[in-house]
């Protein structure tokens, strides 16, 4: 059933194309449409089934594909997938109704959004290598387009550069993939059989780091992260939320699939280097963003340091600190979303600036409070307040980077600390200025938040807060996951240091 | 298997070149003695033209043995008759593209005529198992191309073009015979077979080694490697779309196909590996260098390429390099993803010049300004260019992806693996990461620009429309369901 998120996007992508353009309205509810019955199909799994003990991967189809090279059609899922597939379900939605107004050429952009969502859903549900690397490129391209048409300021730049990177990056993973079916015989690409086989040390000493690194360029690890601030503030707001929602999830759900599950050892051998850079990512994107005066930069540097918390705890290596960082998947996923929704849809689309000097004239608590209300919940849930959801995945994070490198948890704690710092001297400098600046006549009449807007608002809300206040029932699908066959020779090898 | 000289059965082993050659014959004499001028003659050859193709790919495919003949100078195994198939395959596309946008050429017969020439001698080309055979269809396909790239003789820069590509096609011939000729010496035989056992029992001999060198220029210039490739972008800029299509499709598969047969079936034992680079060690490590040229040089000269041919015709030069390393490696898997790629290379590249044709009518050296706006003009035209685009860039679900995975997969997985051919794979990958920019470069034209005002308006006609969708439907459908016929041609080089 989980099948039909795929089928269903791409044929809505189809349709979208194909809808007539005199009538923008039915691309937009063509798309939501469509997302909103495919939120339902996880969803309904997490609700009305409980998860297997054994974590054992769920078989949805499995079928013959190219049987010369070994390739099978195999989907599946397993609770990380399921929860993965949830929150490309929310976001979706959200950017649908947050893309509401594009007006210019409506049914290309729905068709493309719709293909990258689809491509998305693809990666998440499928355990046949090739099969994951074939909707991990087809998400790429649309991205392009995406930016590159609706996008804003230095757009083509933009979108060329996220492009490029995405694909060095997958261009790596290739070659990391390519090896390990060689490897292995040359016989499968199901990721079931390519785990049984035995790798040797040598050849996972640089297989390891070679397809993590490829994946995790498009987590935005320090120092290739470069790409993710300039994509997402040339993107266009609905863009932007899937971007830092979902696709910057697809390299951590990669690196957490396929070289961290294969080749244990070689994790174990890279992994105190690697987590170095995730760590000096955290801190750096949120350096950048103390000090940066472009709002949507800020958001955009604070989505790297937020990534980078999901890379560590899958380097921690134990249960708590992947959990944490499956949880932290889910949770930025949606915690980005609100924020570039914000900032983007609400706040610099009306007021035409970016500028954080600019920002603080336009009376915009007076004007926009829905805004600046759910810009405070946003900046609450982002810093990790108790209640939102990135509280309990970065403390789960935190504590499995204490069991495996104690002294990288204090880096990340200081980054946690400069995250509050960055998240409220924005929200104070543009939502609550000073009282010198309060009272300007300088400040323009904006438009009031549509009821699009605050739908697709309240769905993130009520996302952050139902994980943050009862995470059980999402640690009930992981848990056993992380006690599979698949992951069990990750945890288990790895002795606290 | 046929295995006498008989003549009905050289007959029958022979029989789609016979059917091209006749085909051929007859539209000369229909266009004898008749006035140029008639304007139902052009298409009343193409269809001539295309009947007898269909007549050659309908026999190669059900009615043909395999075996040899001429003293085992001419071969036919599965492997040939399906490289054969896809030949004449394209031959057909290639006529129905020149009968739907004809080119304006005087004499019309004498065009036909020697496309079906150029058609025959590669088709001969992928048959020839001796070095005499090897060189006679070589010079058939290269003479008519010579004239067929020179057959415009209104424009001036095409004729010019033309002499250039005449000049350094004749030049790379006496490579290649010179080549032979050494080898021959050394050897003592011309068949393929004969060279193989000598190369097994003997040490390699500087002379031989010289011999296989210059052979391979004028391969290379065949297959448009660098650094033999400096005629590929003036000629696609300069030469009629049909012509374009012959040289950018066809005549590299039958190039690719004689070069690794020439290669892996007569030189086998001289081979070397990537270990060592002394030169006297092996023809290995010469193609690699070329693959590690042509690479590199495609796609850096495609990134400067404003004008579309130009730029088709430097990517050309770096498909070259993808495929050239698959030539390093001897598994029956490297040959037959070699054929996959190219082929299918071969299917979106007439697509995509179809399509330009289309868009950009006479004007050759049209720059990527003239696809602004497509979308808004012709928008399904412009979806079947990013899909030809992105295949040719290698993204997958269309068919370019799976024939380049195939082909690195079939190089990593030679055995007694070397580190220099994973080198050379991650190089390829690298360089296909590179070559998106300048195929997204396309792309923003065709979609993210808006209509320039002077644009002209498209009205494209349904055979026009009909062969470009064949040929994206014909990507799509073998990129997202290439099992069925990548084993078919594993089966066929495997038995070959």
């Amino acid at each position: 059933m989980l099948a039909w998120t795929v089928y269903l996007s791409f044929l809505a992508s189809l349709a979208c194309f194909c809808s007539p353009a005199s009538r923008p309205s039915y691309a937009r509810w063509i798309a939501l449409i469509t997302s909103v019955v495919a939120t339902f199909l996880p969803l309904s799994i997490l609700i009305f089934k409980t998860a297997p003990d054994s974590g054992a991967v769920q078989t949805i189809v499995h079928l013959s594909w190219v049987p010369s090279l070994g390739i099978h059609y195999l989907l599946g899922y397993d609770g990380i997938s399921l929860i993965m597939v949830l929150l490309t379900g929310i976001a979706a939605m959200s950017a649908i109704l947050f893309s509401w107004n594009i007006e210019h050429r409506t049914g290309e952009f729905f068709g493309f959004l719709m293909a990258l969502i689809g491509g998305v859903y693809g990666v998440f549900i499928s355990f046949d290598l090739f099969l994951l690397f074939v909707f991990y490129e087809i998400a790429i391209i649309p991205k392009y387009f995406l930016i590159a048409i609706w996008g804003f300021t230095r757009k083509s730049y933009g979108a060329m550069k996220l492009v490029l990177y995405s694909f060095v990056g997958s261009a790596l993973a290739l070659v990391g993939i390519m090896a390990t079916f060689v490897v292995s015989g040359a016989e499968s690409f199901a990721l079931e059989h390519l785990i049984a086989f035995p790798y040797e040390e040598g050849f996972q000493r640089w297989a390891f780091p070679v397809t993590f690194l490829g994946f995790v360029i498009l987590a935005g690890l320090w120092p290739f992260h470069t790409w993710a601030p300039t994509g997402h503030v040339a993107a266009p707001t609905g863009t932007s939320m899937l971007l830092a929602g979902v696709v910057m999830k697809l390299g951590a759900y990669g690196a957490l699939r396929i070289p961290l599950t294969l080749f244990p050892m070689g994790a174990a051998m890279w992994r105190e280097e690697l987590a170095l850079l995730a760590a000096v990512g955290i801190v750096a994107g949120a350096l950048v963003a103390l000090v940066h005066q472009d709002f949507k930069f800020i958001i955009g540097y604070s989505s790297v340091s937020h990534m980078s918390f999901v890379v560590l705890g899958l380097l921690a290596t134990t249960e708590t600190g992947l959990s944490g960082a499956v949880l932290q998947m889910f949770s930025h996923g949606i915690i980005a979303g609100l924020l570039f929704a914000v900032v983007g849809r609400m706040v610099c689309a009306r007021t035409h600036t970016r500028d954080l000097k600019e920002l603080q004239w336009m009376t915009l608590r007076a004007q926009l409070p829905f805004a600046s209300t759910l810009f405070l919940l946003a900046g609450l849930a982002s810093i990790g307040l108790p209640g939102f959801s990135g509280f309990v995945a970065e403390l789960h994070v935190l504590a499995g980077v204490w069991q495996s490198f104690a002294w990288l948890s204090l880096v990340a704690g200081l980054g946690i600390i400069l995250g509050v710092a960055y998240t409220m001297r924005a929200m104070l400098t543009v939502f609550w200025p000073s009282a010198l600046v309060t009272d300007s006549g300088r400040a323009p009449i904006l438009e009031p938040i549509t009821l699009q807007e605050k739908w697709g608002a309240c769905l993130l809300v009520v996302a952050t807060l139902s994980v943050g206040l009862y995470p059980k029932w999402m640690l009930d699908w992981i848990t056993p996951c992380l006690q599979s066959p698949m992951l069990k020779p990750l945890t288990e090898g790895m002795a606290p240091m | 298997m046929i295995q006498e000289a008989i003549h009905t059965d050289l007959f029958r082993l022979i029989a789609p070149e016979c059917m091209t050659v006749v085909t051929a014959l007859i539209i000369l004499a229909v266009s004898f003695g008749r006035k140029t001028t008639q304007s139902y003659l052009g298409p009343l050859y193409s269809v001539i033209g295309i009947i007898g193709l269909a007549l050659a790919l309908f026999v190669s495919l059900f009615y043909q043995s395999t075996g040899f003949s001429l003293g085992s100078a001419f071969i036919v195994t599965d492997a040939t008759r399906w490289v054969k198939a896809g030949l004449l395959l394209m031959g057909f596309l290639i006529f129905w593209q020149h009968t739907a946008s004809p080119s304006h050429v005087g004499n019309q017969g004498e065009f036909h005529a020697l496309m079906l020439f150029a058609i025959a001698g590669m088709s001969l080309l992928i048959g020839a198992d001796h070095l005499l055979m090897i060189f006679v269809a070589l010079e058939i396909t290269a003479l008519s191309l010579y004239i067929l790239a020179a057959i415009d003789k209104t424009n001036t820069l095409a004729t010019r073009v033309a002499l250039k590509y005449f000049l350094i096609g004749g030049l790379s011939a006496a490579f290649v015979l010179y080549g032979f000729s050494l080898i021959f010496g050394v050897a003592g035989t011309m068949s393929l077979s004969g060279i193989a056992e000598h190369c097994q029992t003997n040490e390699n001999d500087p002379l031989l080694m010289m011999g296989i060198l210059m052979a391979l220029v004028g391969f290379g210039f065949k297959v448009a490697a660098a650094p033999f490739h400096w005629w590929v972008a003036d000629v696609y800029t300069s030469t009629l779309t049909p012509v374009t299509c012959l040289i950018a499709s066809t005549s590299k598969v039958a190039g690719f196909f004689v070069m690794g047969r020439f290669l892996w079936h007569g030189l086998i034992g001289a081979q070397g590996s990537l270990d060592g680079w002394e030169w006297t060690q092996g023809w290995i490590p010469w193609i690699a260098m070329l693959a590690v040229l042509s690479m590199l040089v495609g796609n850096l000269a495609a990134l400067r390429q404003t004008k579309l041919r130009r730029l088709i015709g430097f990517s050309a030069v770096a498909h070259t390099g993808y495929a050239l390393l698959g030539l390093c490696s001897p598994t029956p898997q490297a040959s037959a993803s070699i054929a996959f790629y190219m082929l299918t290379y071969g299917l979106s590249v007439i697509g995509l010049l179809s399509l330009l044709e289309l868009t950009q009518g006479s004007q050759k050296d049209a720059e990527n300004r003239q696809l602004e706006g497509l979308w808004r003009r012709a928008p399904w035209l412009a979806a079947c260019l990013m899909l030809l685009v992105l295949s040719l860039a290698g993204i997958p679900p269309l068919v370019g992806f799976i024939a380049k995975f195939n082909l690195f997969i079939a190089a990593l997985n030679t055995p007694h693996q070397t580190l220099g051919l994973i080198g050379l794979v991650v190089l390829a990958l690298g360089a296909s990461a590179v070559s998106l920019y300048y195929y997204l470069g396309v792309l923003k034209a065709a979609f993210c620009q808006d209509q320039p005002d002077e644009a002209m308006e498209l009205k494209p006609s349904t055979s026009q429309y009909g062969l470009v969708f064949t040929c994206t439907l014909l990507t799509l459908l073998f990129g997202v369901f290439p099992g069925w016929l990548l084993t078919r041609f594993l089966e066929a080089f495997s038995g070959a």
